[in-house]
């Protein structure tokens, strides 16, 4: 038996709009930790993770460990129809994931749970020279300007600023933050620019993003909920280019 | 989905391809290829053959990969992390979506998190998966599964995976060379191998058979319904009088001008199967409908030709295909060009007849078809003999002027022979003989025509499968199938330079000349003068177009 009613429906709504545009599968797991889901992208460029705690929920039972696989797109298309103040209700039946708002009125949905040969990857445990935090708000914008001139986008850090940019064919952009963090090293790595956006379509998961940087290593991006009780973190491998 | 055990990796499929590639001759090619068949795990020897000739399915299977050039070149611009214009650019010079693929993943731009080593399983599952994938939004997710496989290929593997999607592997390898290679690797006889190939057009279960059976399992192998087996060929007679007192007694039959076909049902399932194996039924429901109603509800396999009309009369060829094509409309088309089957064969009733002699399956034919007039019928015959060989001529005049091409010769006492070219079977013509080629190139025209494809690179084939340019032919089309035929090449373009284009050979034409030269200008040695295009010739695939053999012989006749 397994039962999850959370009271924000936009947890479930935010995640997903990343999570959906990054894998077409997932397996997610439960068990008396909470809920949680890894996964790879196909082109293994970008992997996802994501944990809600039980405390999280406004209820939250289960007797035994149990997987969920669904087809992600099917199950965004559910959770895009929650509206702000409804009520989610999670459980599963014989083969369905059982999603239900409950708002105005008590709205059910079952999805399909799907076979999916699965090897649960863990990500690769990397040392960063570099962690430093920045709102939210910054660094979409920030990908909003560079995406004028290029499809890529160059991010640095010293121990002053946090600089994005990009030259492209017509044009430069050069965005520079004033982080007041201590850092000792700096760091530079080029990434994807479409990737990036992909993972910022969590827009409603925190305000703040912790941004691990290293040069020429993959990007480790986390937006973590202020009461420590959910996660949604990403990985993302660089572009290998000598500078333009 | 079926479970594998094997690890084998898909780098040693790569490193077979590079091996044949390293050599052109086919003793050569088959000692390559025979060793790898030998030192593959039992389990997965259907898929490894099936590979090795770049294929995933069986011809005869209805499942496609169904991913194009286009798409697949967006898969590879994605795993590299360059722009699509940089990879048609790369395909463009490099003249092959593979060397095309192996060289921008030299220098990929976009690293990755995770490598997983291919296995052979996992590359033919991918595959698999993107064949079944249909309706809303398959080109997303197909592409999707095609990435899975490209990102954690090699080089050289993204090179041999880019040519197995568009089926273009170009490594050499052809039935002839799998029929030897088998017949070496597992020590069986070859024309054992060679009726179990054209009788199950299986190579990958022949494979399996030979090595897990022997020569006794292969023998055992046969046609069954719902499989599609090489139809047998006619050879060219030179004169009635001459193929009669050669053969004795002989079968004559008006020889239609149309579709051959092969029919056949399993447990009430009907599959109309054309000479590439095609399972046309949907395009022809009233061929169907007589099938239902004049034939018995067991299974069986029956041969023919559907032919078109208008009034009554046979009708040009073209309009056939315009039916055996046709995916909408099918119901309009059908009153304007109404068919007419005509049976010659059966090959199985309740059981495998193909052993028995053609004139005892013609009885059995006679026996289980109720005839239905100008609609579901058997073909015209008669039996002959030096004695009354003018009862032959007479039926060869009877049907020229019905409009049909000629006459069928067949020996009364021979057995189907799947996919032979033999003596057993002749054809009379009225017209002179054409040659069917395959178009590999052609050249845009000036002026108002500088957006059409006027001119045609023709080639035949060399023993070995390889094709052999032989002329440009560039009339003889009315203009809408010059138009149709313009925009089939290019959408089967893989290179083009200034007016020049060179594409994938898939078209066959029927071509007519007057006289077969021997020329310098062409790979063949040969050329044709004043080359014109018959007929788009959609019943046949490259298996089917004339040799360069074949070529020489009529050159030096």
């Amino acid at each position: 038996m397994f039962k999850a009613v959370l009271s924000d429906s936009n947890i479930l709504k935010t995640s997903f709009d990343a999570i959906s545009s990054i894998v077409d599968e997932v397996q997610m797991q439960a068990d008396s930790e909470g809920l949680r889901l890894d996964a790879l992208d196909r082109s293994h460029i970008t992997f996802v993770h994501l944990e809600l705690k039980p405390g999280l929920f406004d209820e939250f039972t289960i007797d035994e460990p149990l997987k969920i696989n669904v087809d992600t797109e099917e199950l965004m298309k559910v959770l895009k129809r929650a509206k702000s103040d409804d009520i989610v209700e999670l459980s599963v039946d014989e083969g369905n994931l059982i999603i239900i708002f409950e708002g105005e009125a008590r709205r059910r949905f079952k999805i399909r749970l799907i076979d999916i040969e699965y090897e649960a990857p863990s990500p690769p445990d990397l040392e960063y020279p570099t962690q430093f935090e920045v709102p939210f708000v910054l660094l979409k914008n920030s990908i909003q300007d560079i995406e004028i001139v290029s499809d890529k986008i160059v991010l640095m850090v010293d121990s002053d600023k946090f600089i994005a940019e990009a030259e492209g064919e017509f044009g430069d952009a050069k965005i520079e933050y004033l982080h007041g963090e201590k850092i000792e090293n700096k760091a530079k790595s080029i990434f994807s620019l479409e990737k990036i956006k992909e993972m910022l379509k969590a827009d409603k998961f925190s305000d703040i993003i912790v941004l691990k940087l290293g040069n020429d290593m993959p990007l480790n991006l986390s937006l973590k909920m202020i009461s420590d009780e959910g996660e949604l973190s990403f990985l993302l491998a660089p572009r290998i280019e000598s500078e333009e | 989905m079926t479970e594998f055990k094997s690890k084998m990796m898909y780098k040693e499929l790569v490193d077979l391809y590079e091996a044949l590639t390293s050599t052109t001759k086919r003793l050569e090619k088959t000692a390559i290829l025979a060793e790898f068949l030998k030192n593959t795990e039992a389990e997965i020897l259907p898929i490894v053959t099936l590979l090795s000739l770049g294929k995933v399915f069986p011809i005869w299977s209805e499942k496609e990969i169904g991913i194009g050039l286009k798409l697949l070149m967006k898969a590879i611009s994605l795993v590299v992390g360059v722009s699509v214009d940089t990879v048609e650019e790369y395909v463009r010079d490099k003249g092959d979506i593979g060397f095309a693929a192996e060289a921008l993943f030299e220098n990929r731009l976009q690293s990755t998190l995770f490598k997983r080593p291919l296995t052979i399983v996992k590359v033919y599952q991918n595959m698999t998966r993107m064949a079944e994938i249909s309706g809303k939004n398959a080109q997303t997710k197909k592409i999707r599964v095609l990435i899975e496989l490209l990102t954690s290929a090699s080089p050289a593997e993204a090179k041999y995976i880019s040519r197995t999607v568009v089926e273009e592997l170009r490594v050499g390898i052809g039935e002839g060379t799998i029929k030897d290679a088998v017949s070496e690797a597992f020590n069986v006889d070859k024309e054992v191998v060679e009726r179990a190939l054209m009788l199950t057009n299986d190579p990958g279960l022949v494979a399996e058979v030979s090595k897990g059976e022997g020569e006794e399992g292969l023998k055992k192998l046969t046609l069954k319904p719902g499989k599609p087996v090489k139809p047998m060929l006619a050879q060219l007679s030179h004169g009635i009088g001459a193929s009669v007192e050669e053969m004795g007694t002989a079968i004559c039959e008006t020889k239609y001008d149309g579709f051959r076909v092969q029919i056949h049902k399993k447990n009430d399932e009907i599959k109309i199967f054309t000479r590439r194996l095609d399972n046309i039924k949907d395009a022809v429901p009233e061929i169907v409908e007589y099938i239902e109603k004049c034939l018995p509800h067991e299974d069986f396999i029956v041969e023919g030709e559907i032919i078109a009309t208008k009034d009554g009369n046979p009708i040009s060829f073209q309009y056939i295909l315009q039916r055996v094509r046709r995916k909408y409309e099918i119901e309009r088309l059908r009153n304007e060009v109404p068919l007419i089957m005509y049976l010659f064969d059966v090959l199985y009733y309740k059981e495998p007849l193909i052993d028995l002699p053609f004139g005892e399956r013609r009885v059995i034919l006679q026996k289980i078809v109720k005839v239905e007039p100008s609609k579901f019928e058997l073909s015209n015959q008669v039996i002959v003999t030096p004695e009354n060989v003018e009862d032959a001529e007479k039926l060869f005049e009877s049907s020229i002027k019905a409009g049909h091409e000629g006459i069928m010769i067949k020996d009364p006492f021979a057995p189907y022979m799947p996919g032979i070219r033999g003596k057993k079977m002749l054809k009379f013509k009225a017209e002179p003989e054409t040659l069917d080629l395959v178009v590999v190139g052609g050249t845009y025209g000036r002026g108002r025509r500088a957006n059409l494809i006027g001119s045609y690179l023709m080639a035949a084939q060399d023993e070995e499968g390889n094709l052999k340019t032989i002329a440009h032919t560039a009339t003889g089309l009315d203009d809408a199938t010059l138009l149709e035929l313009s925009s089939k090449v290019e959408s089967l373009m893989t290179e083009k330079k200034g007016r020049k284009v060179k594409a994938r050979p898939e078209i066959i034409l029927e071509i007519a000349y007057s006289e077969i030269v021997k020329s310098p200008e062409y790979e063949s040695g040969y050329s044709l003068r004043f080359p014109v295009v018959k007929r788009i010739r959609d019943d046949k695939s490259i298996e089917d177009i004339d040799t360069v053999h074949r070529i020489e012989s009529i050159f030096n006749a």
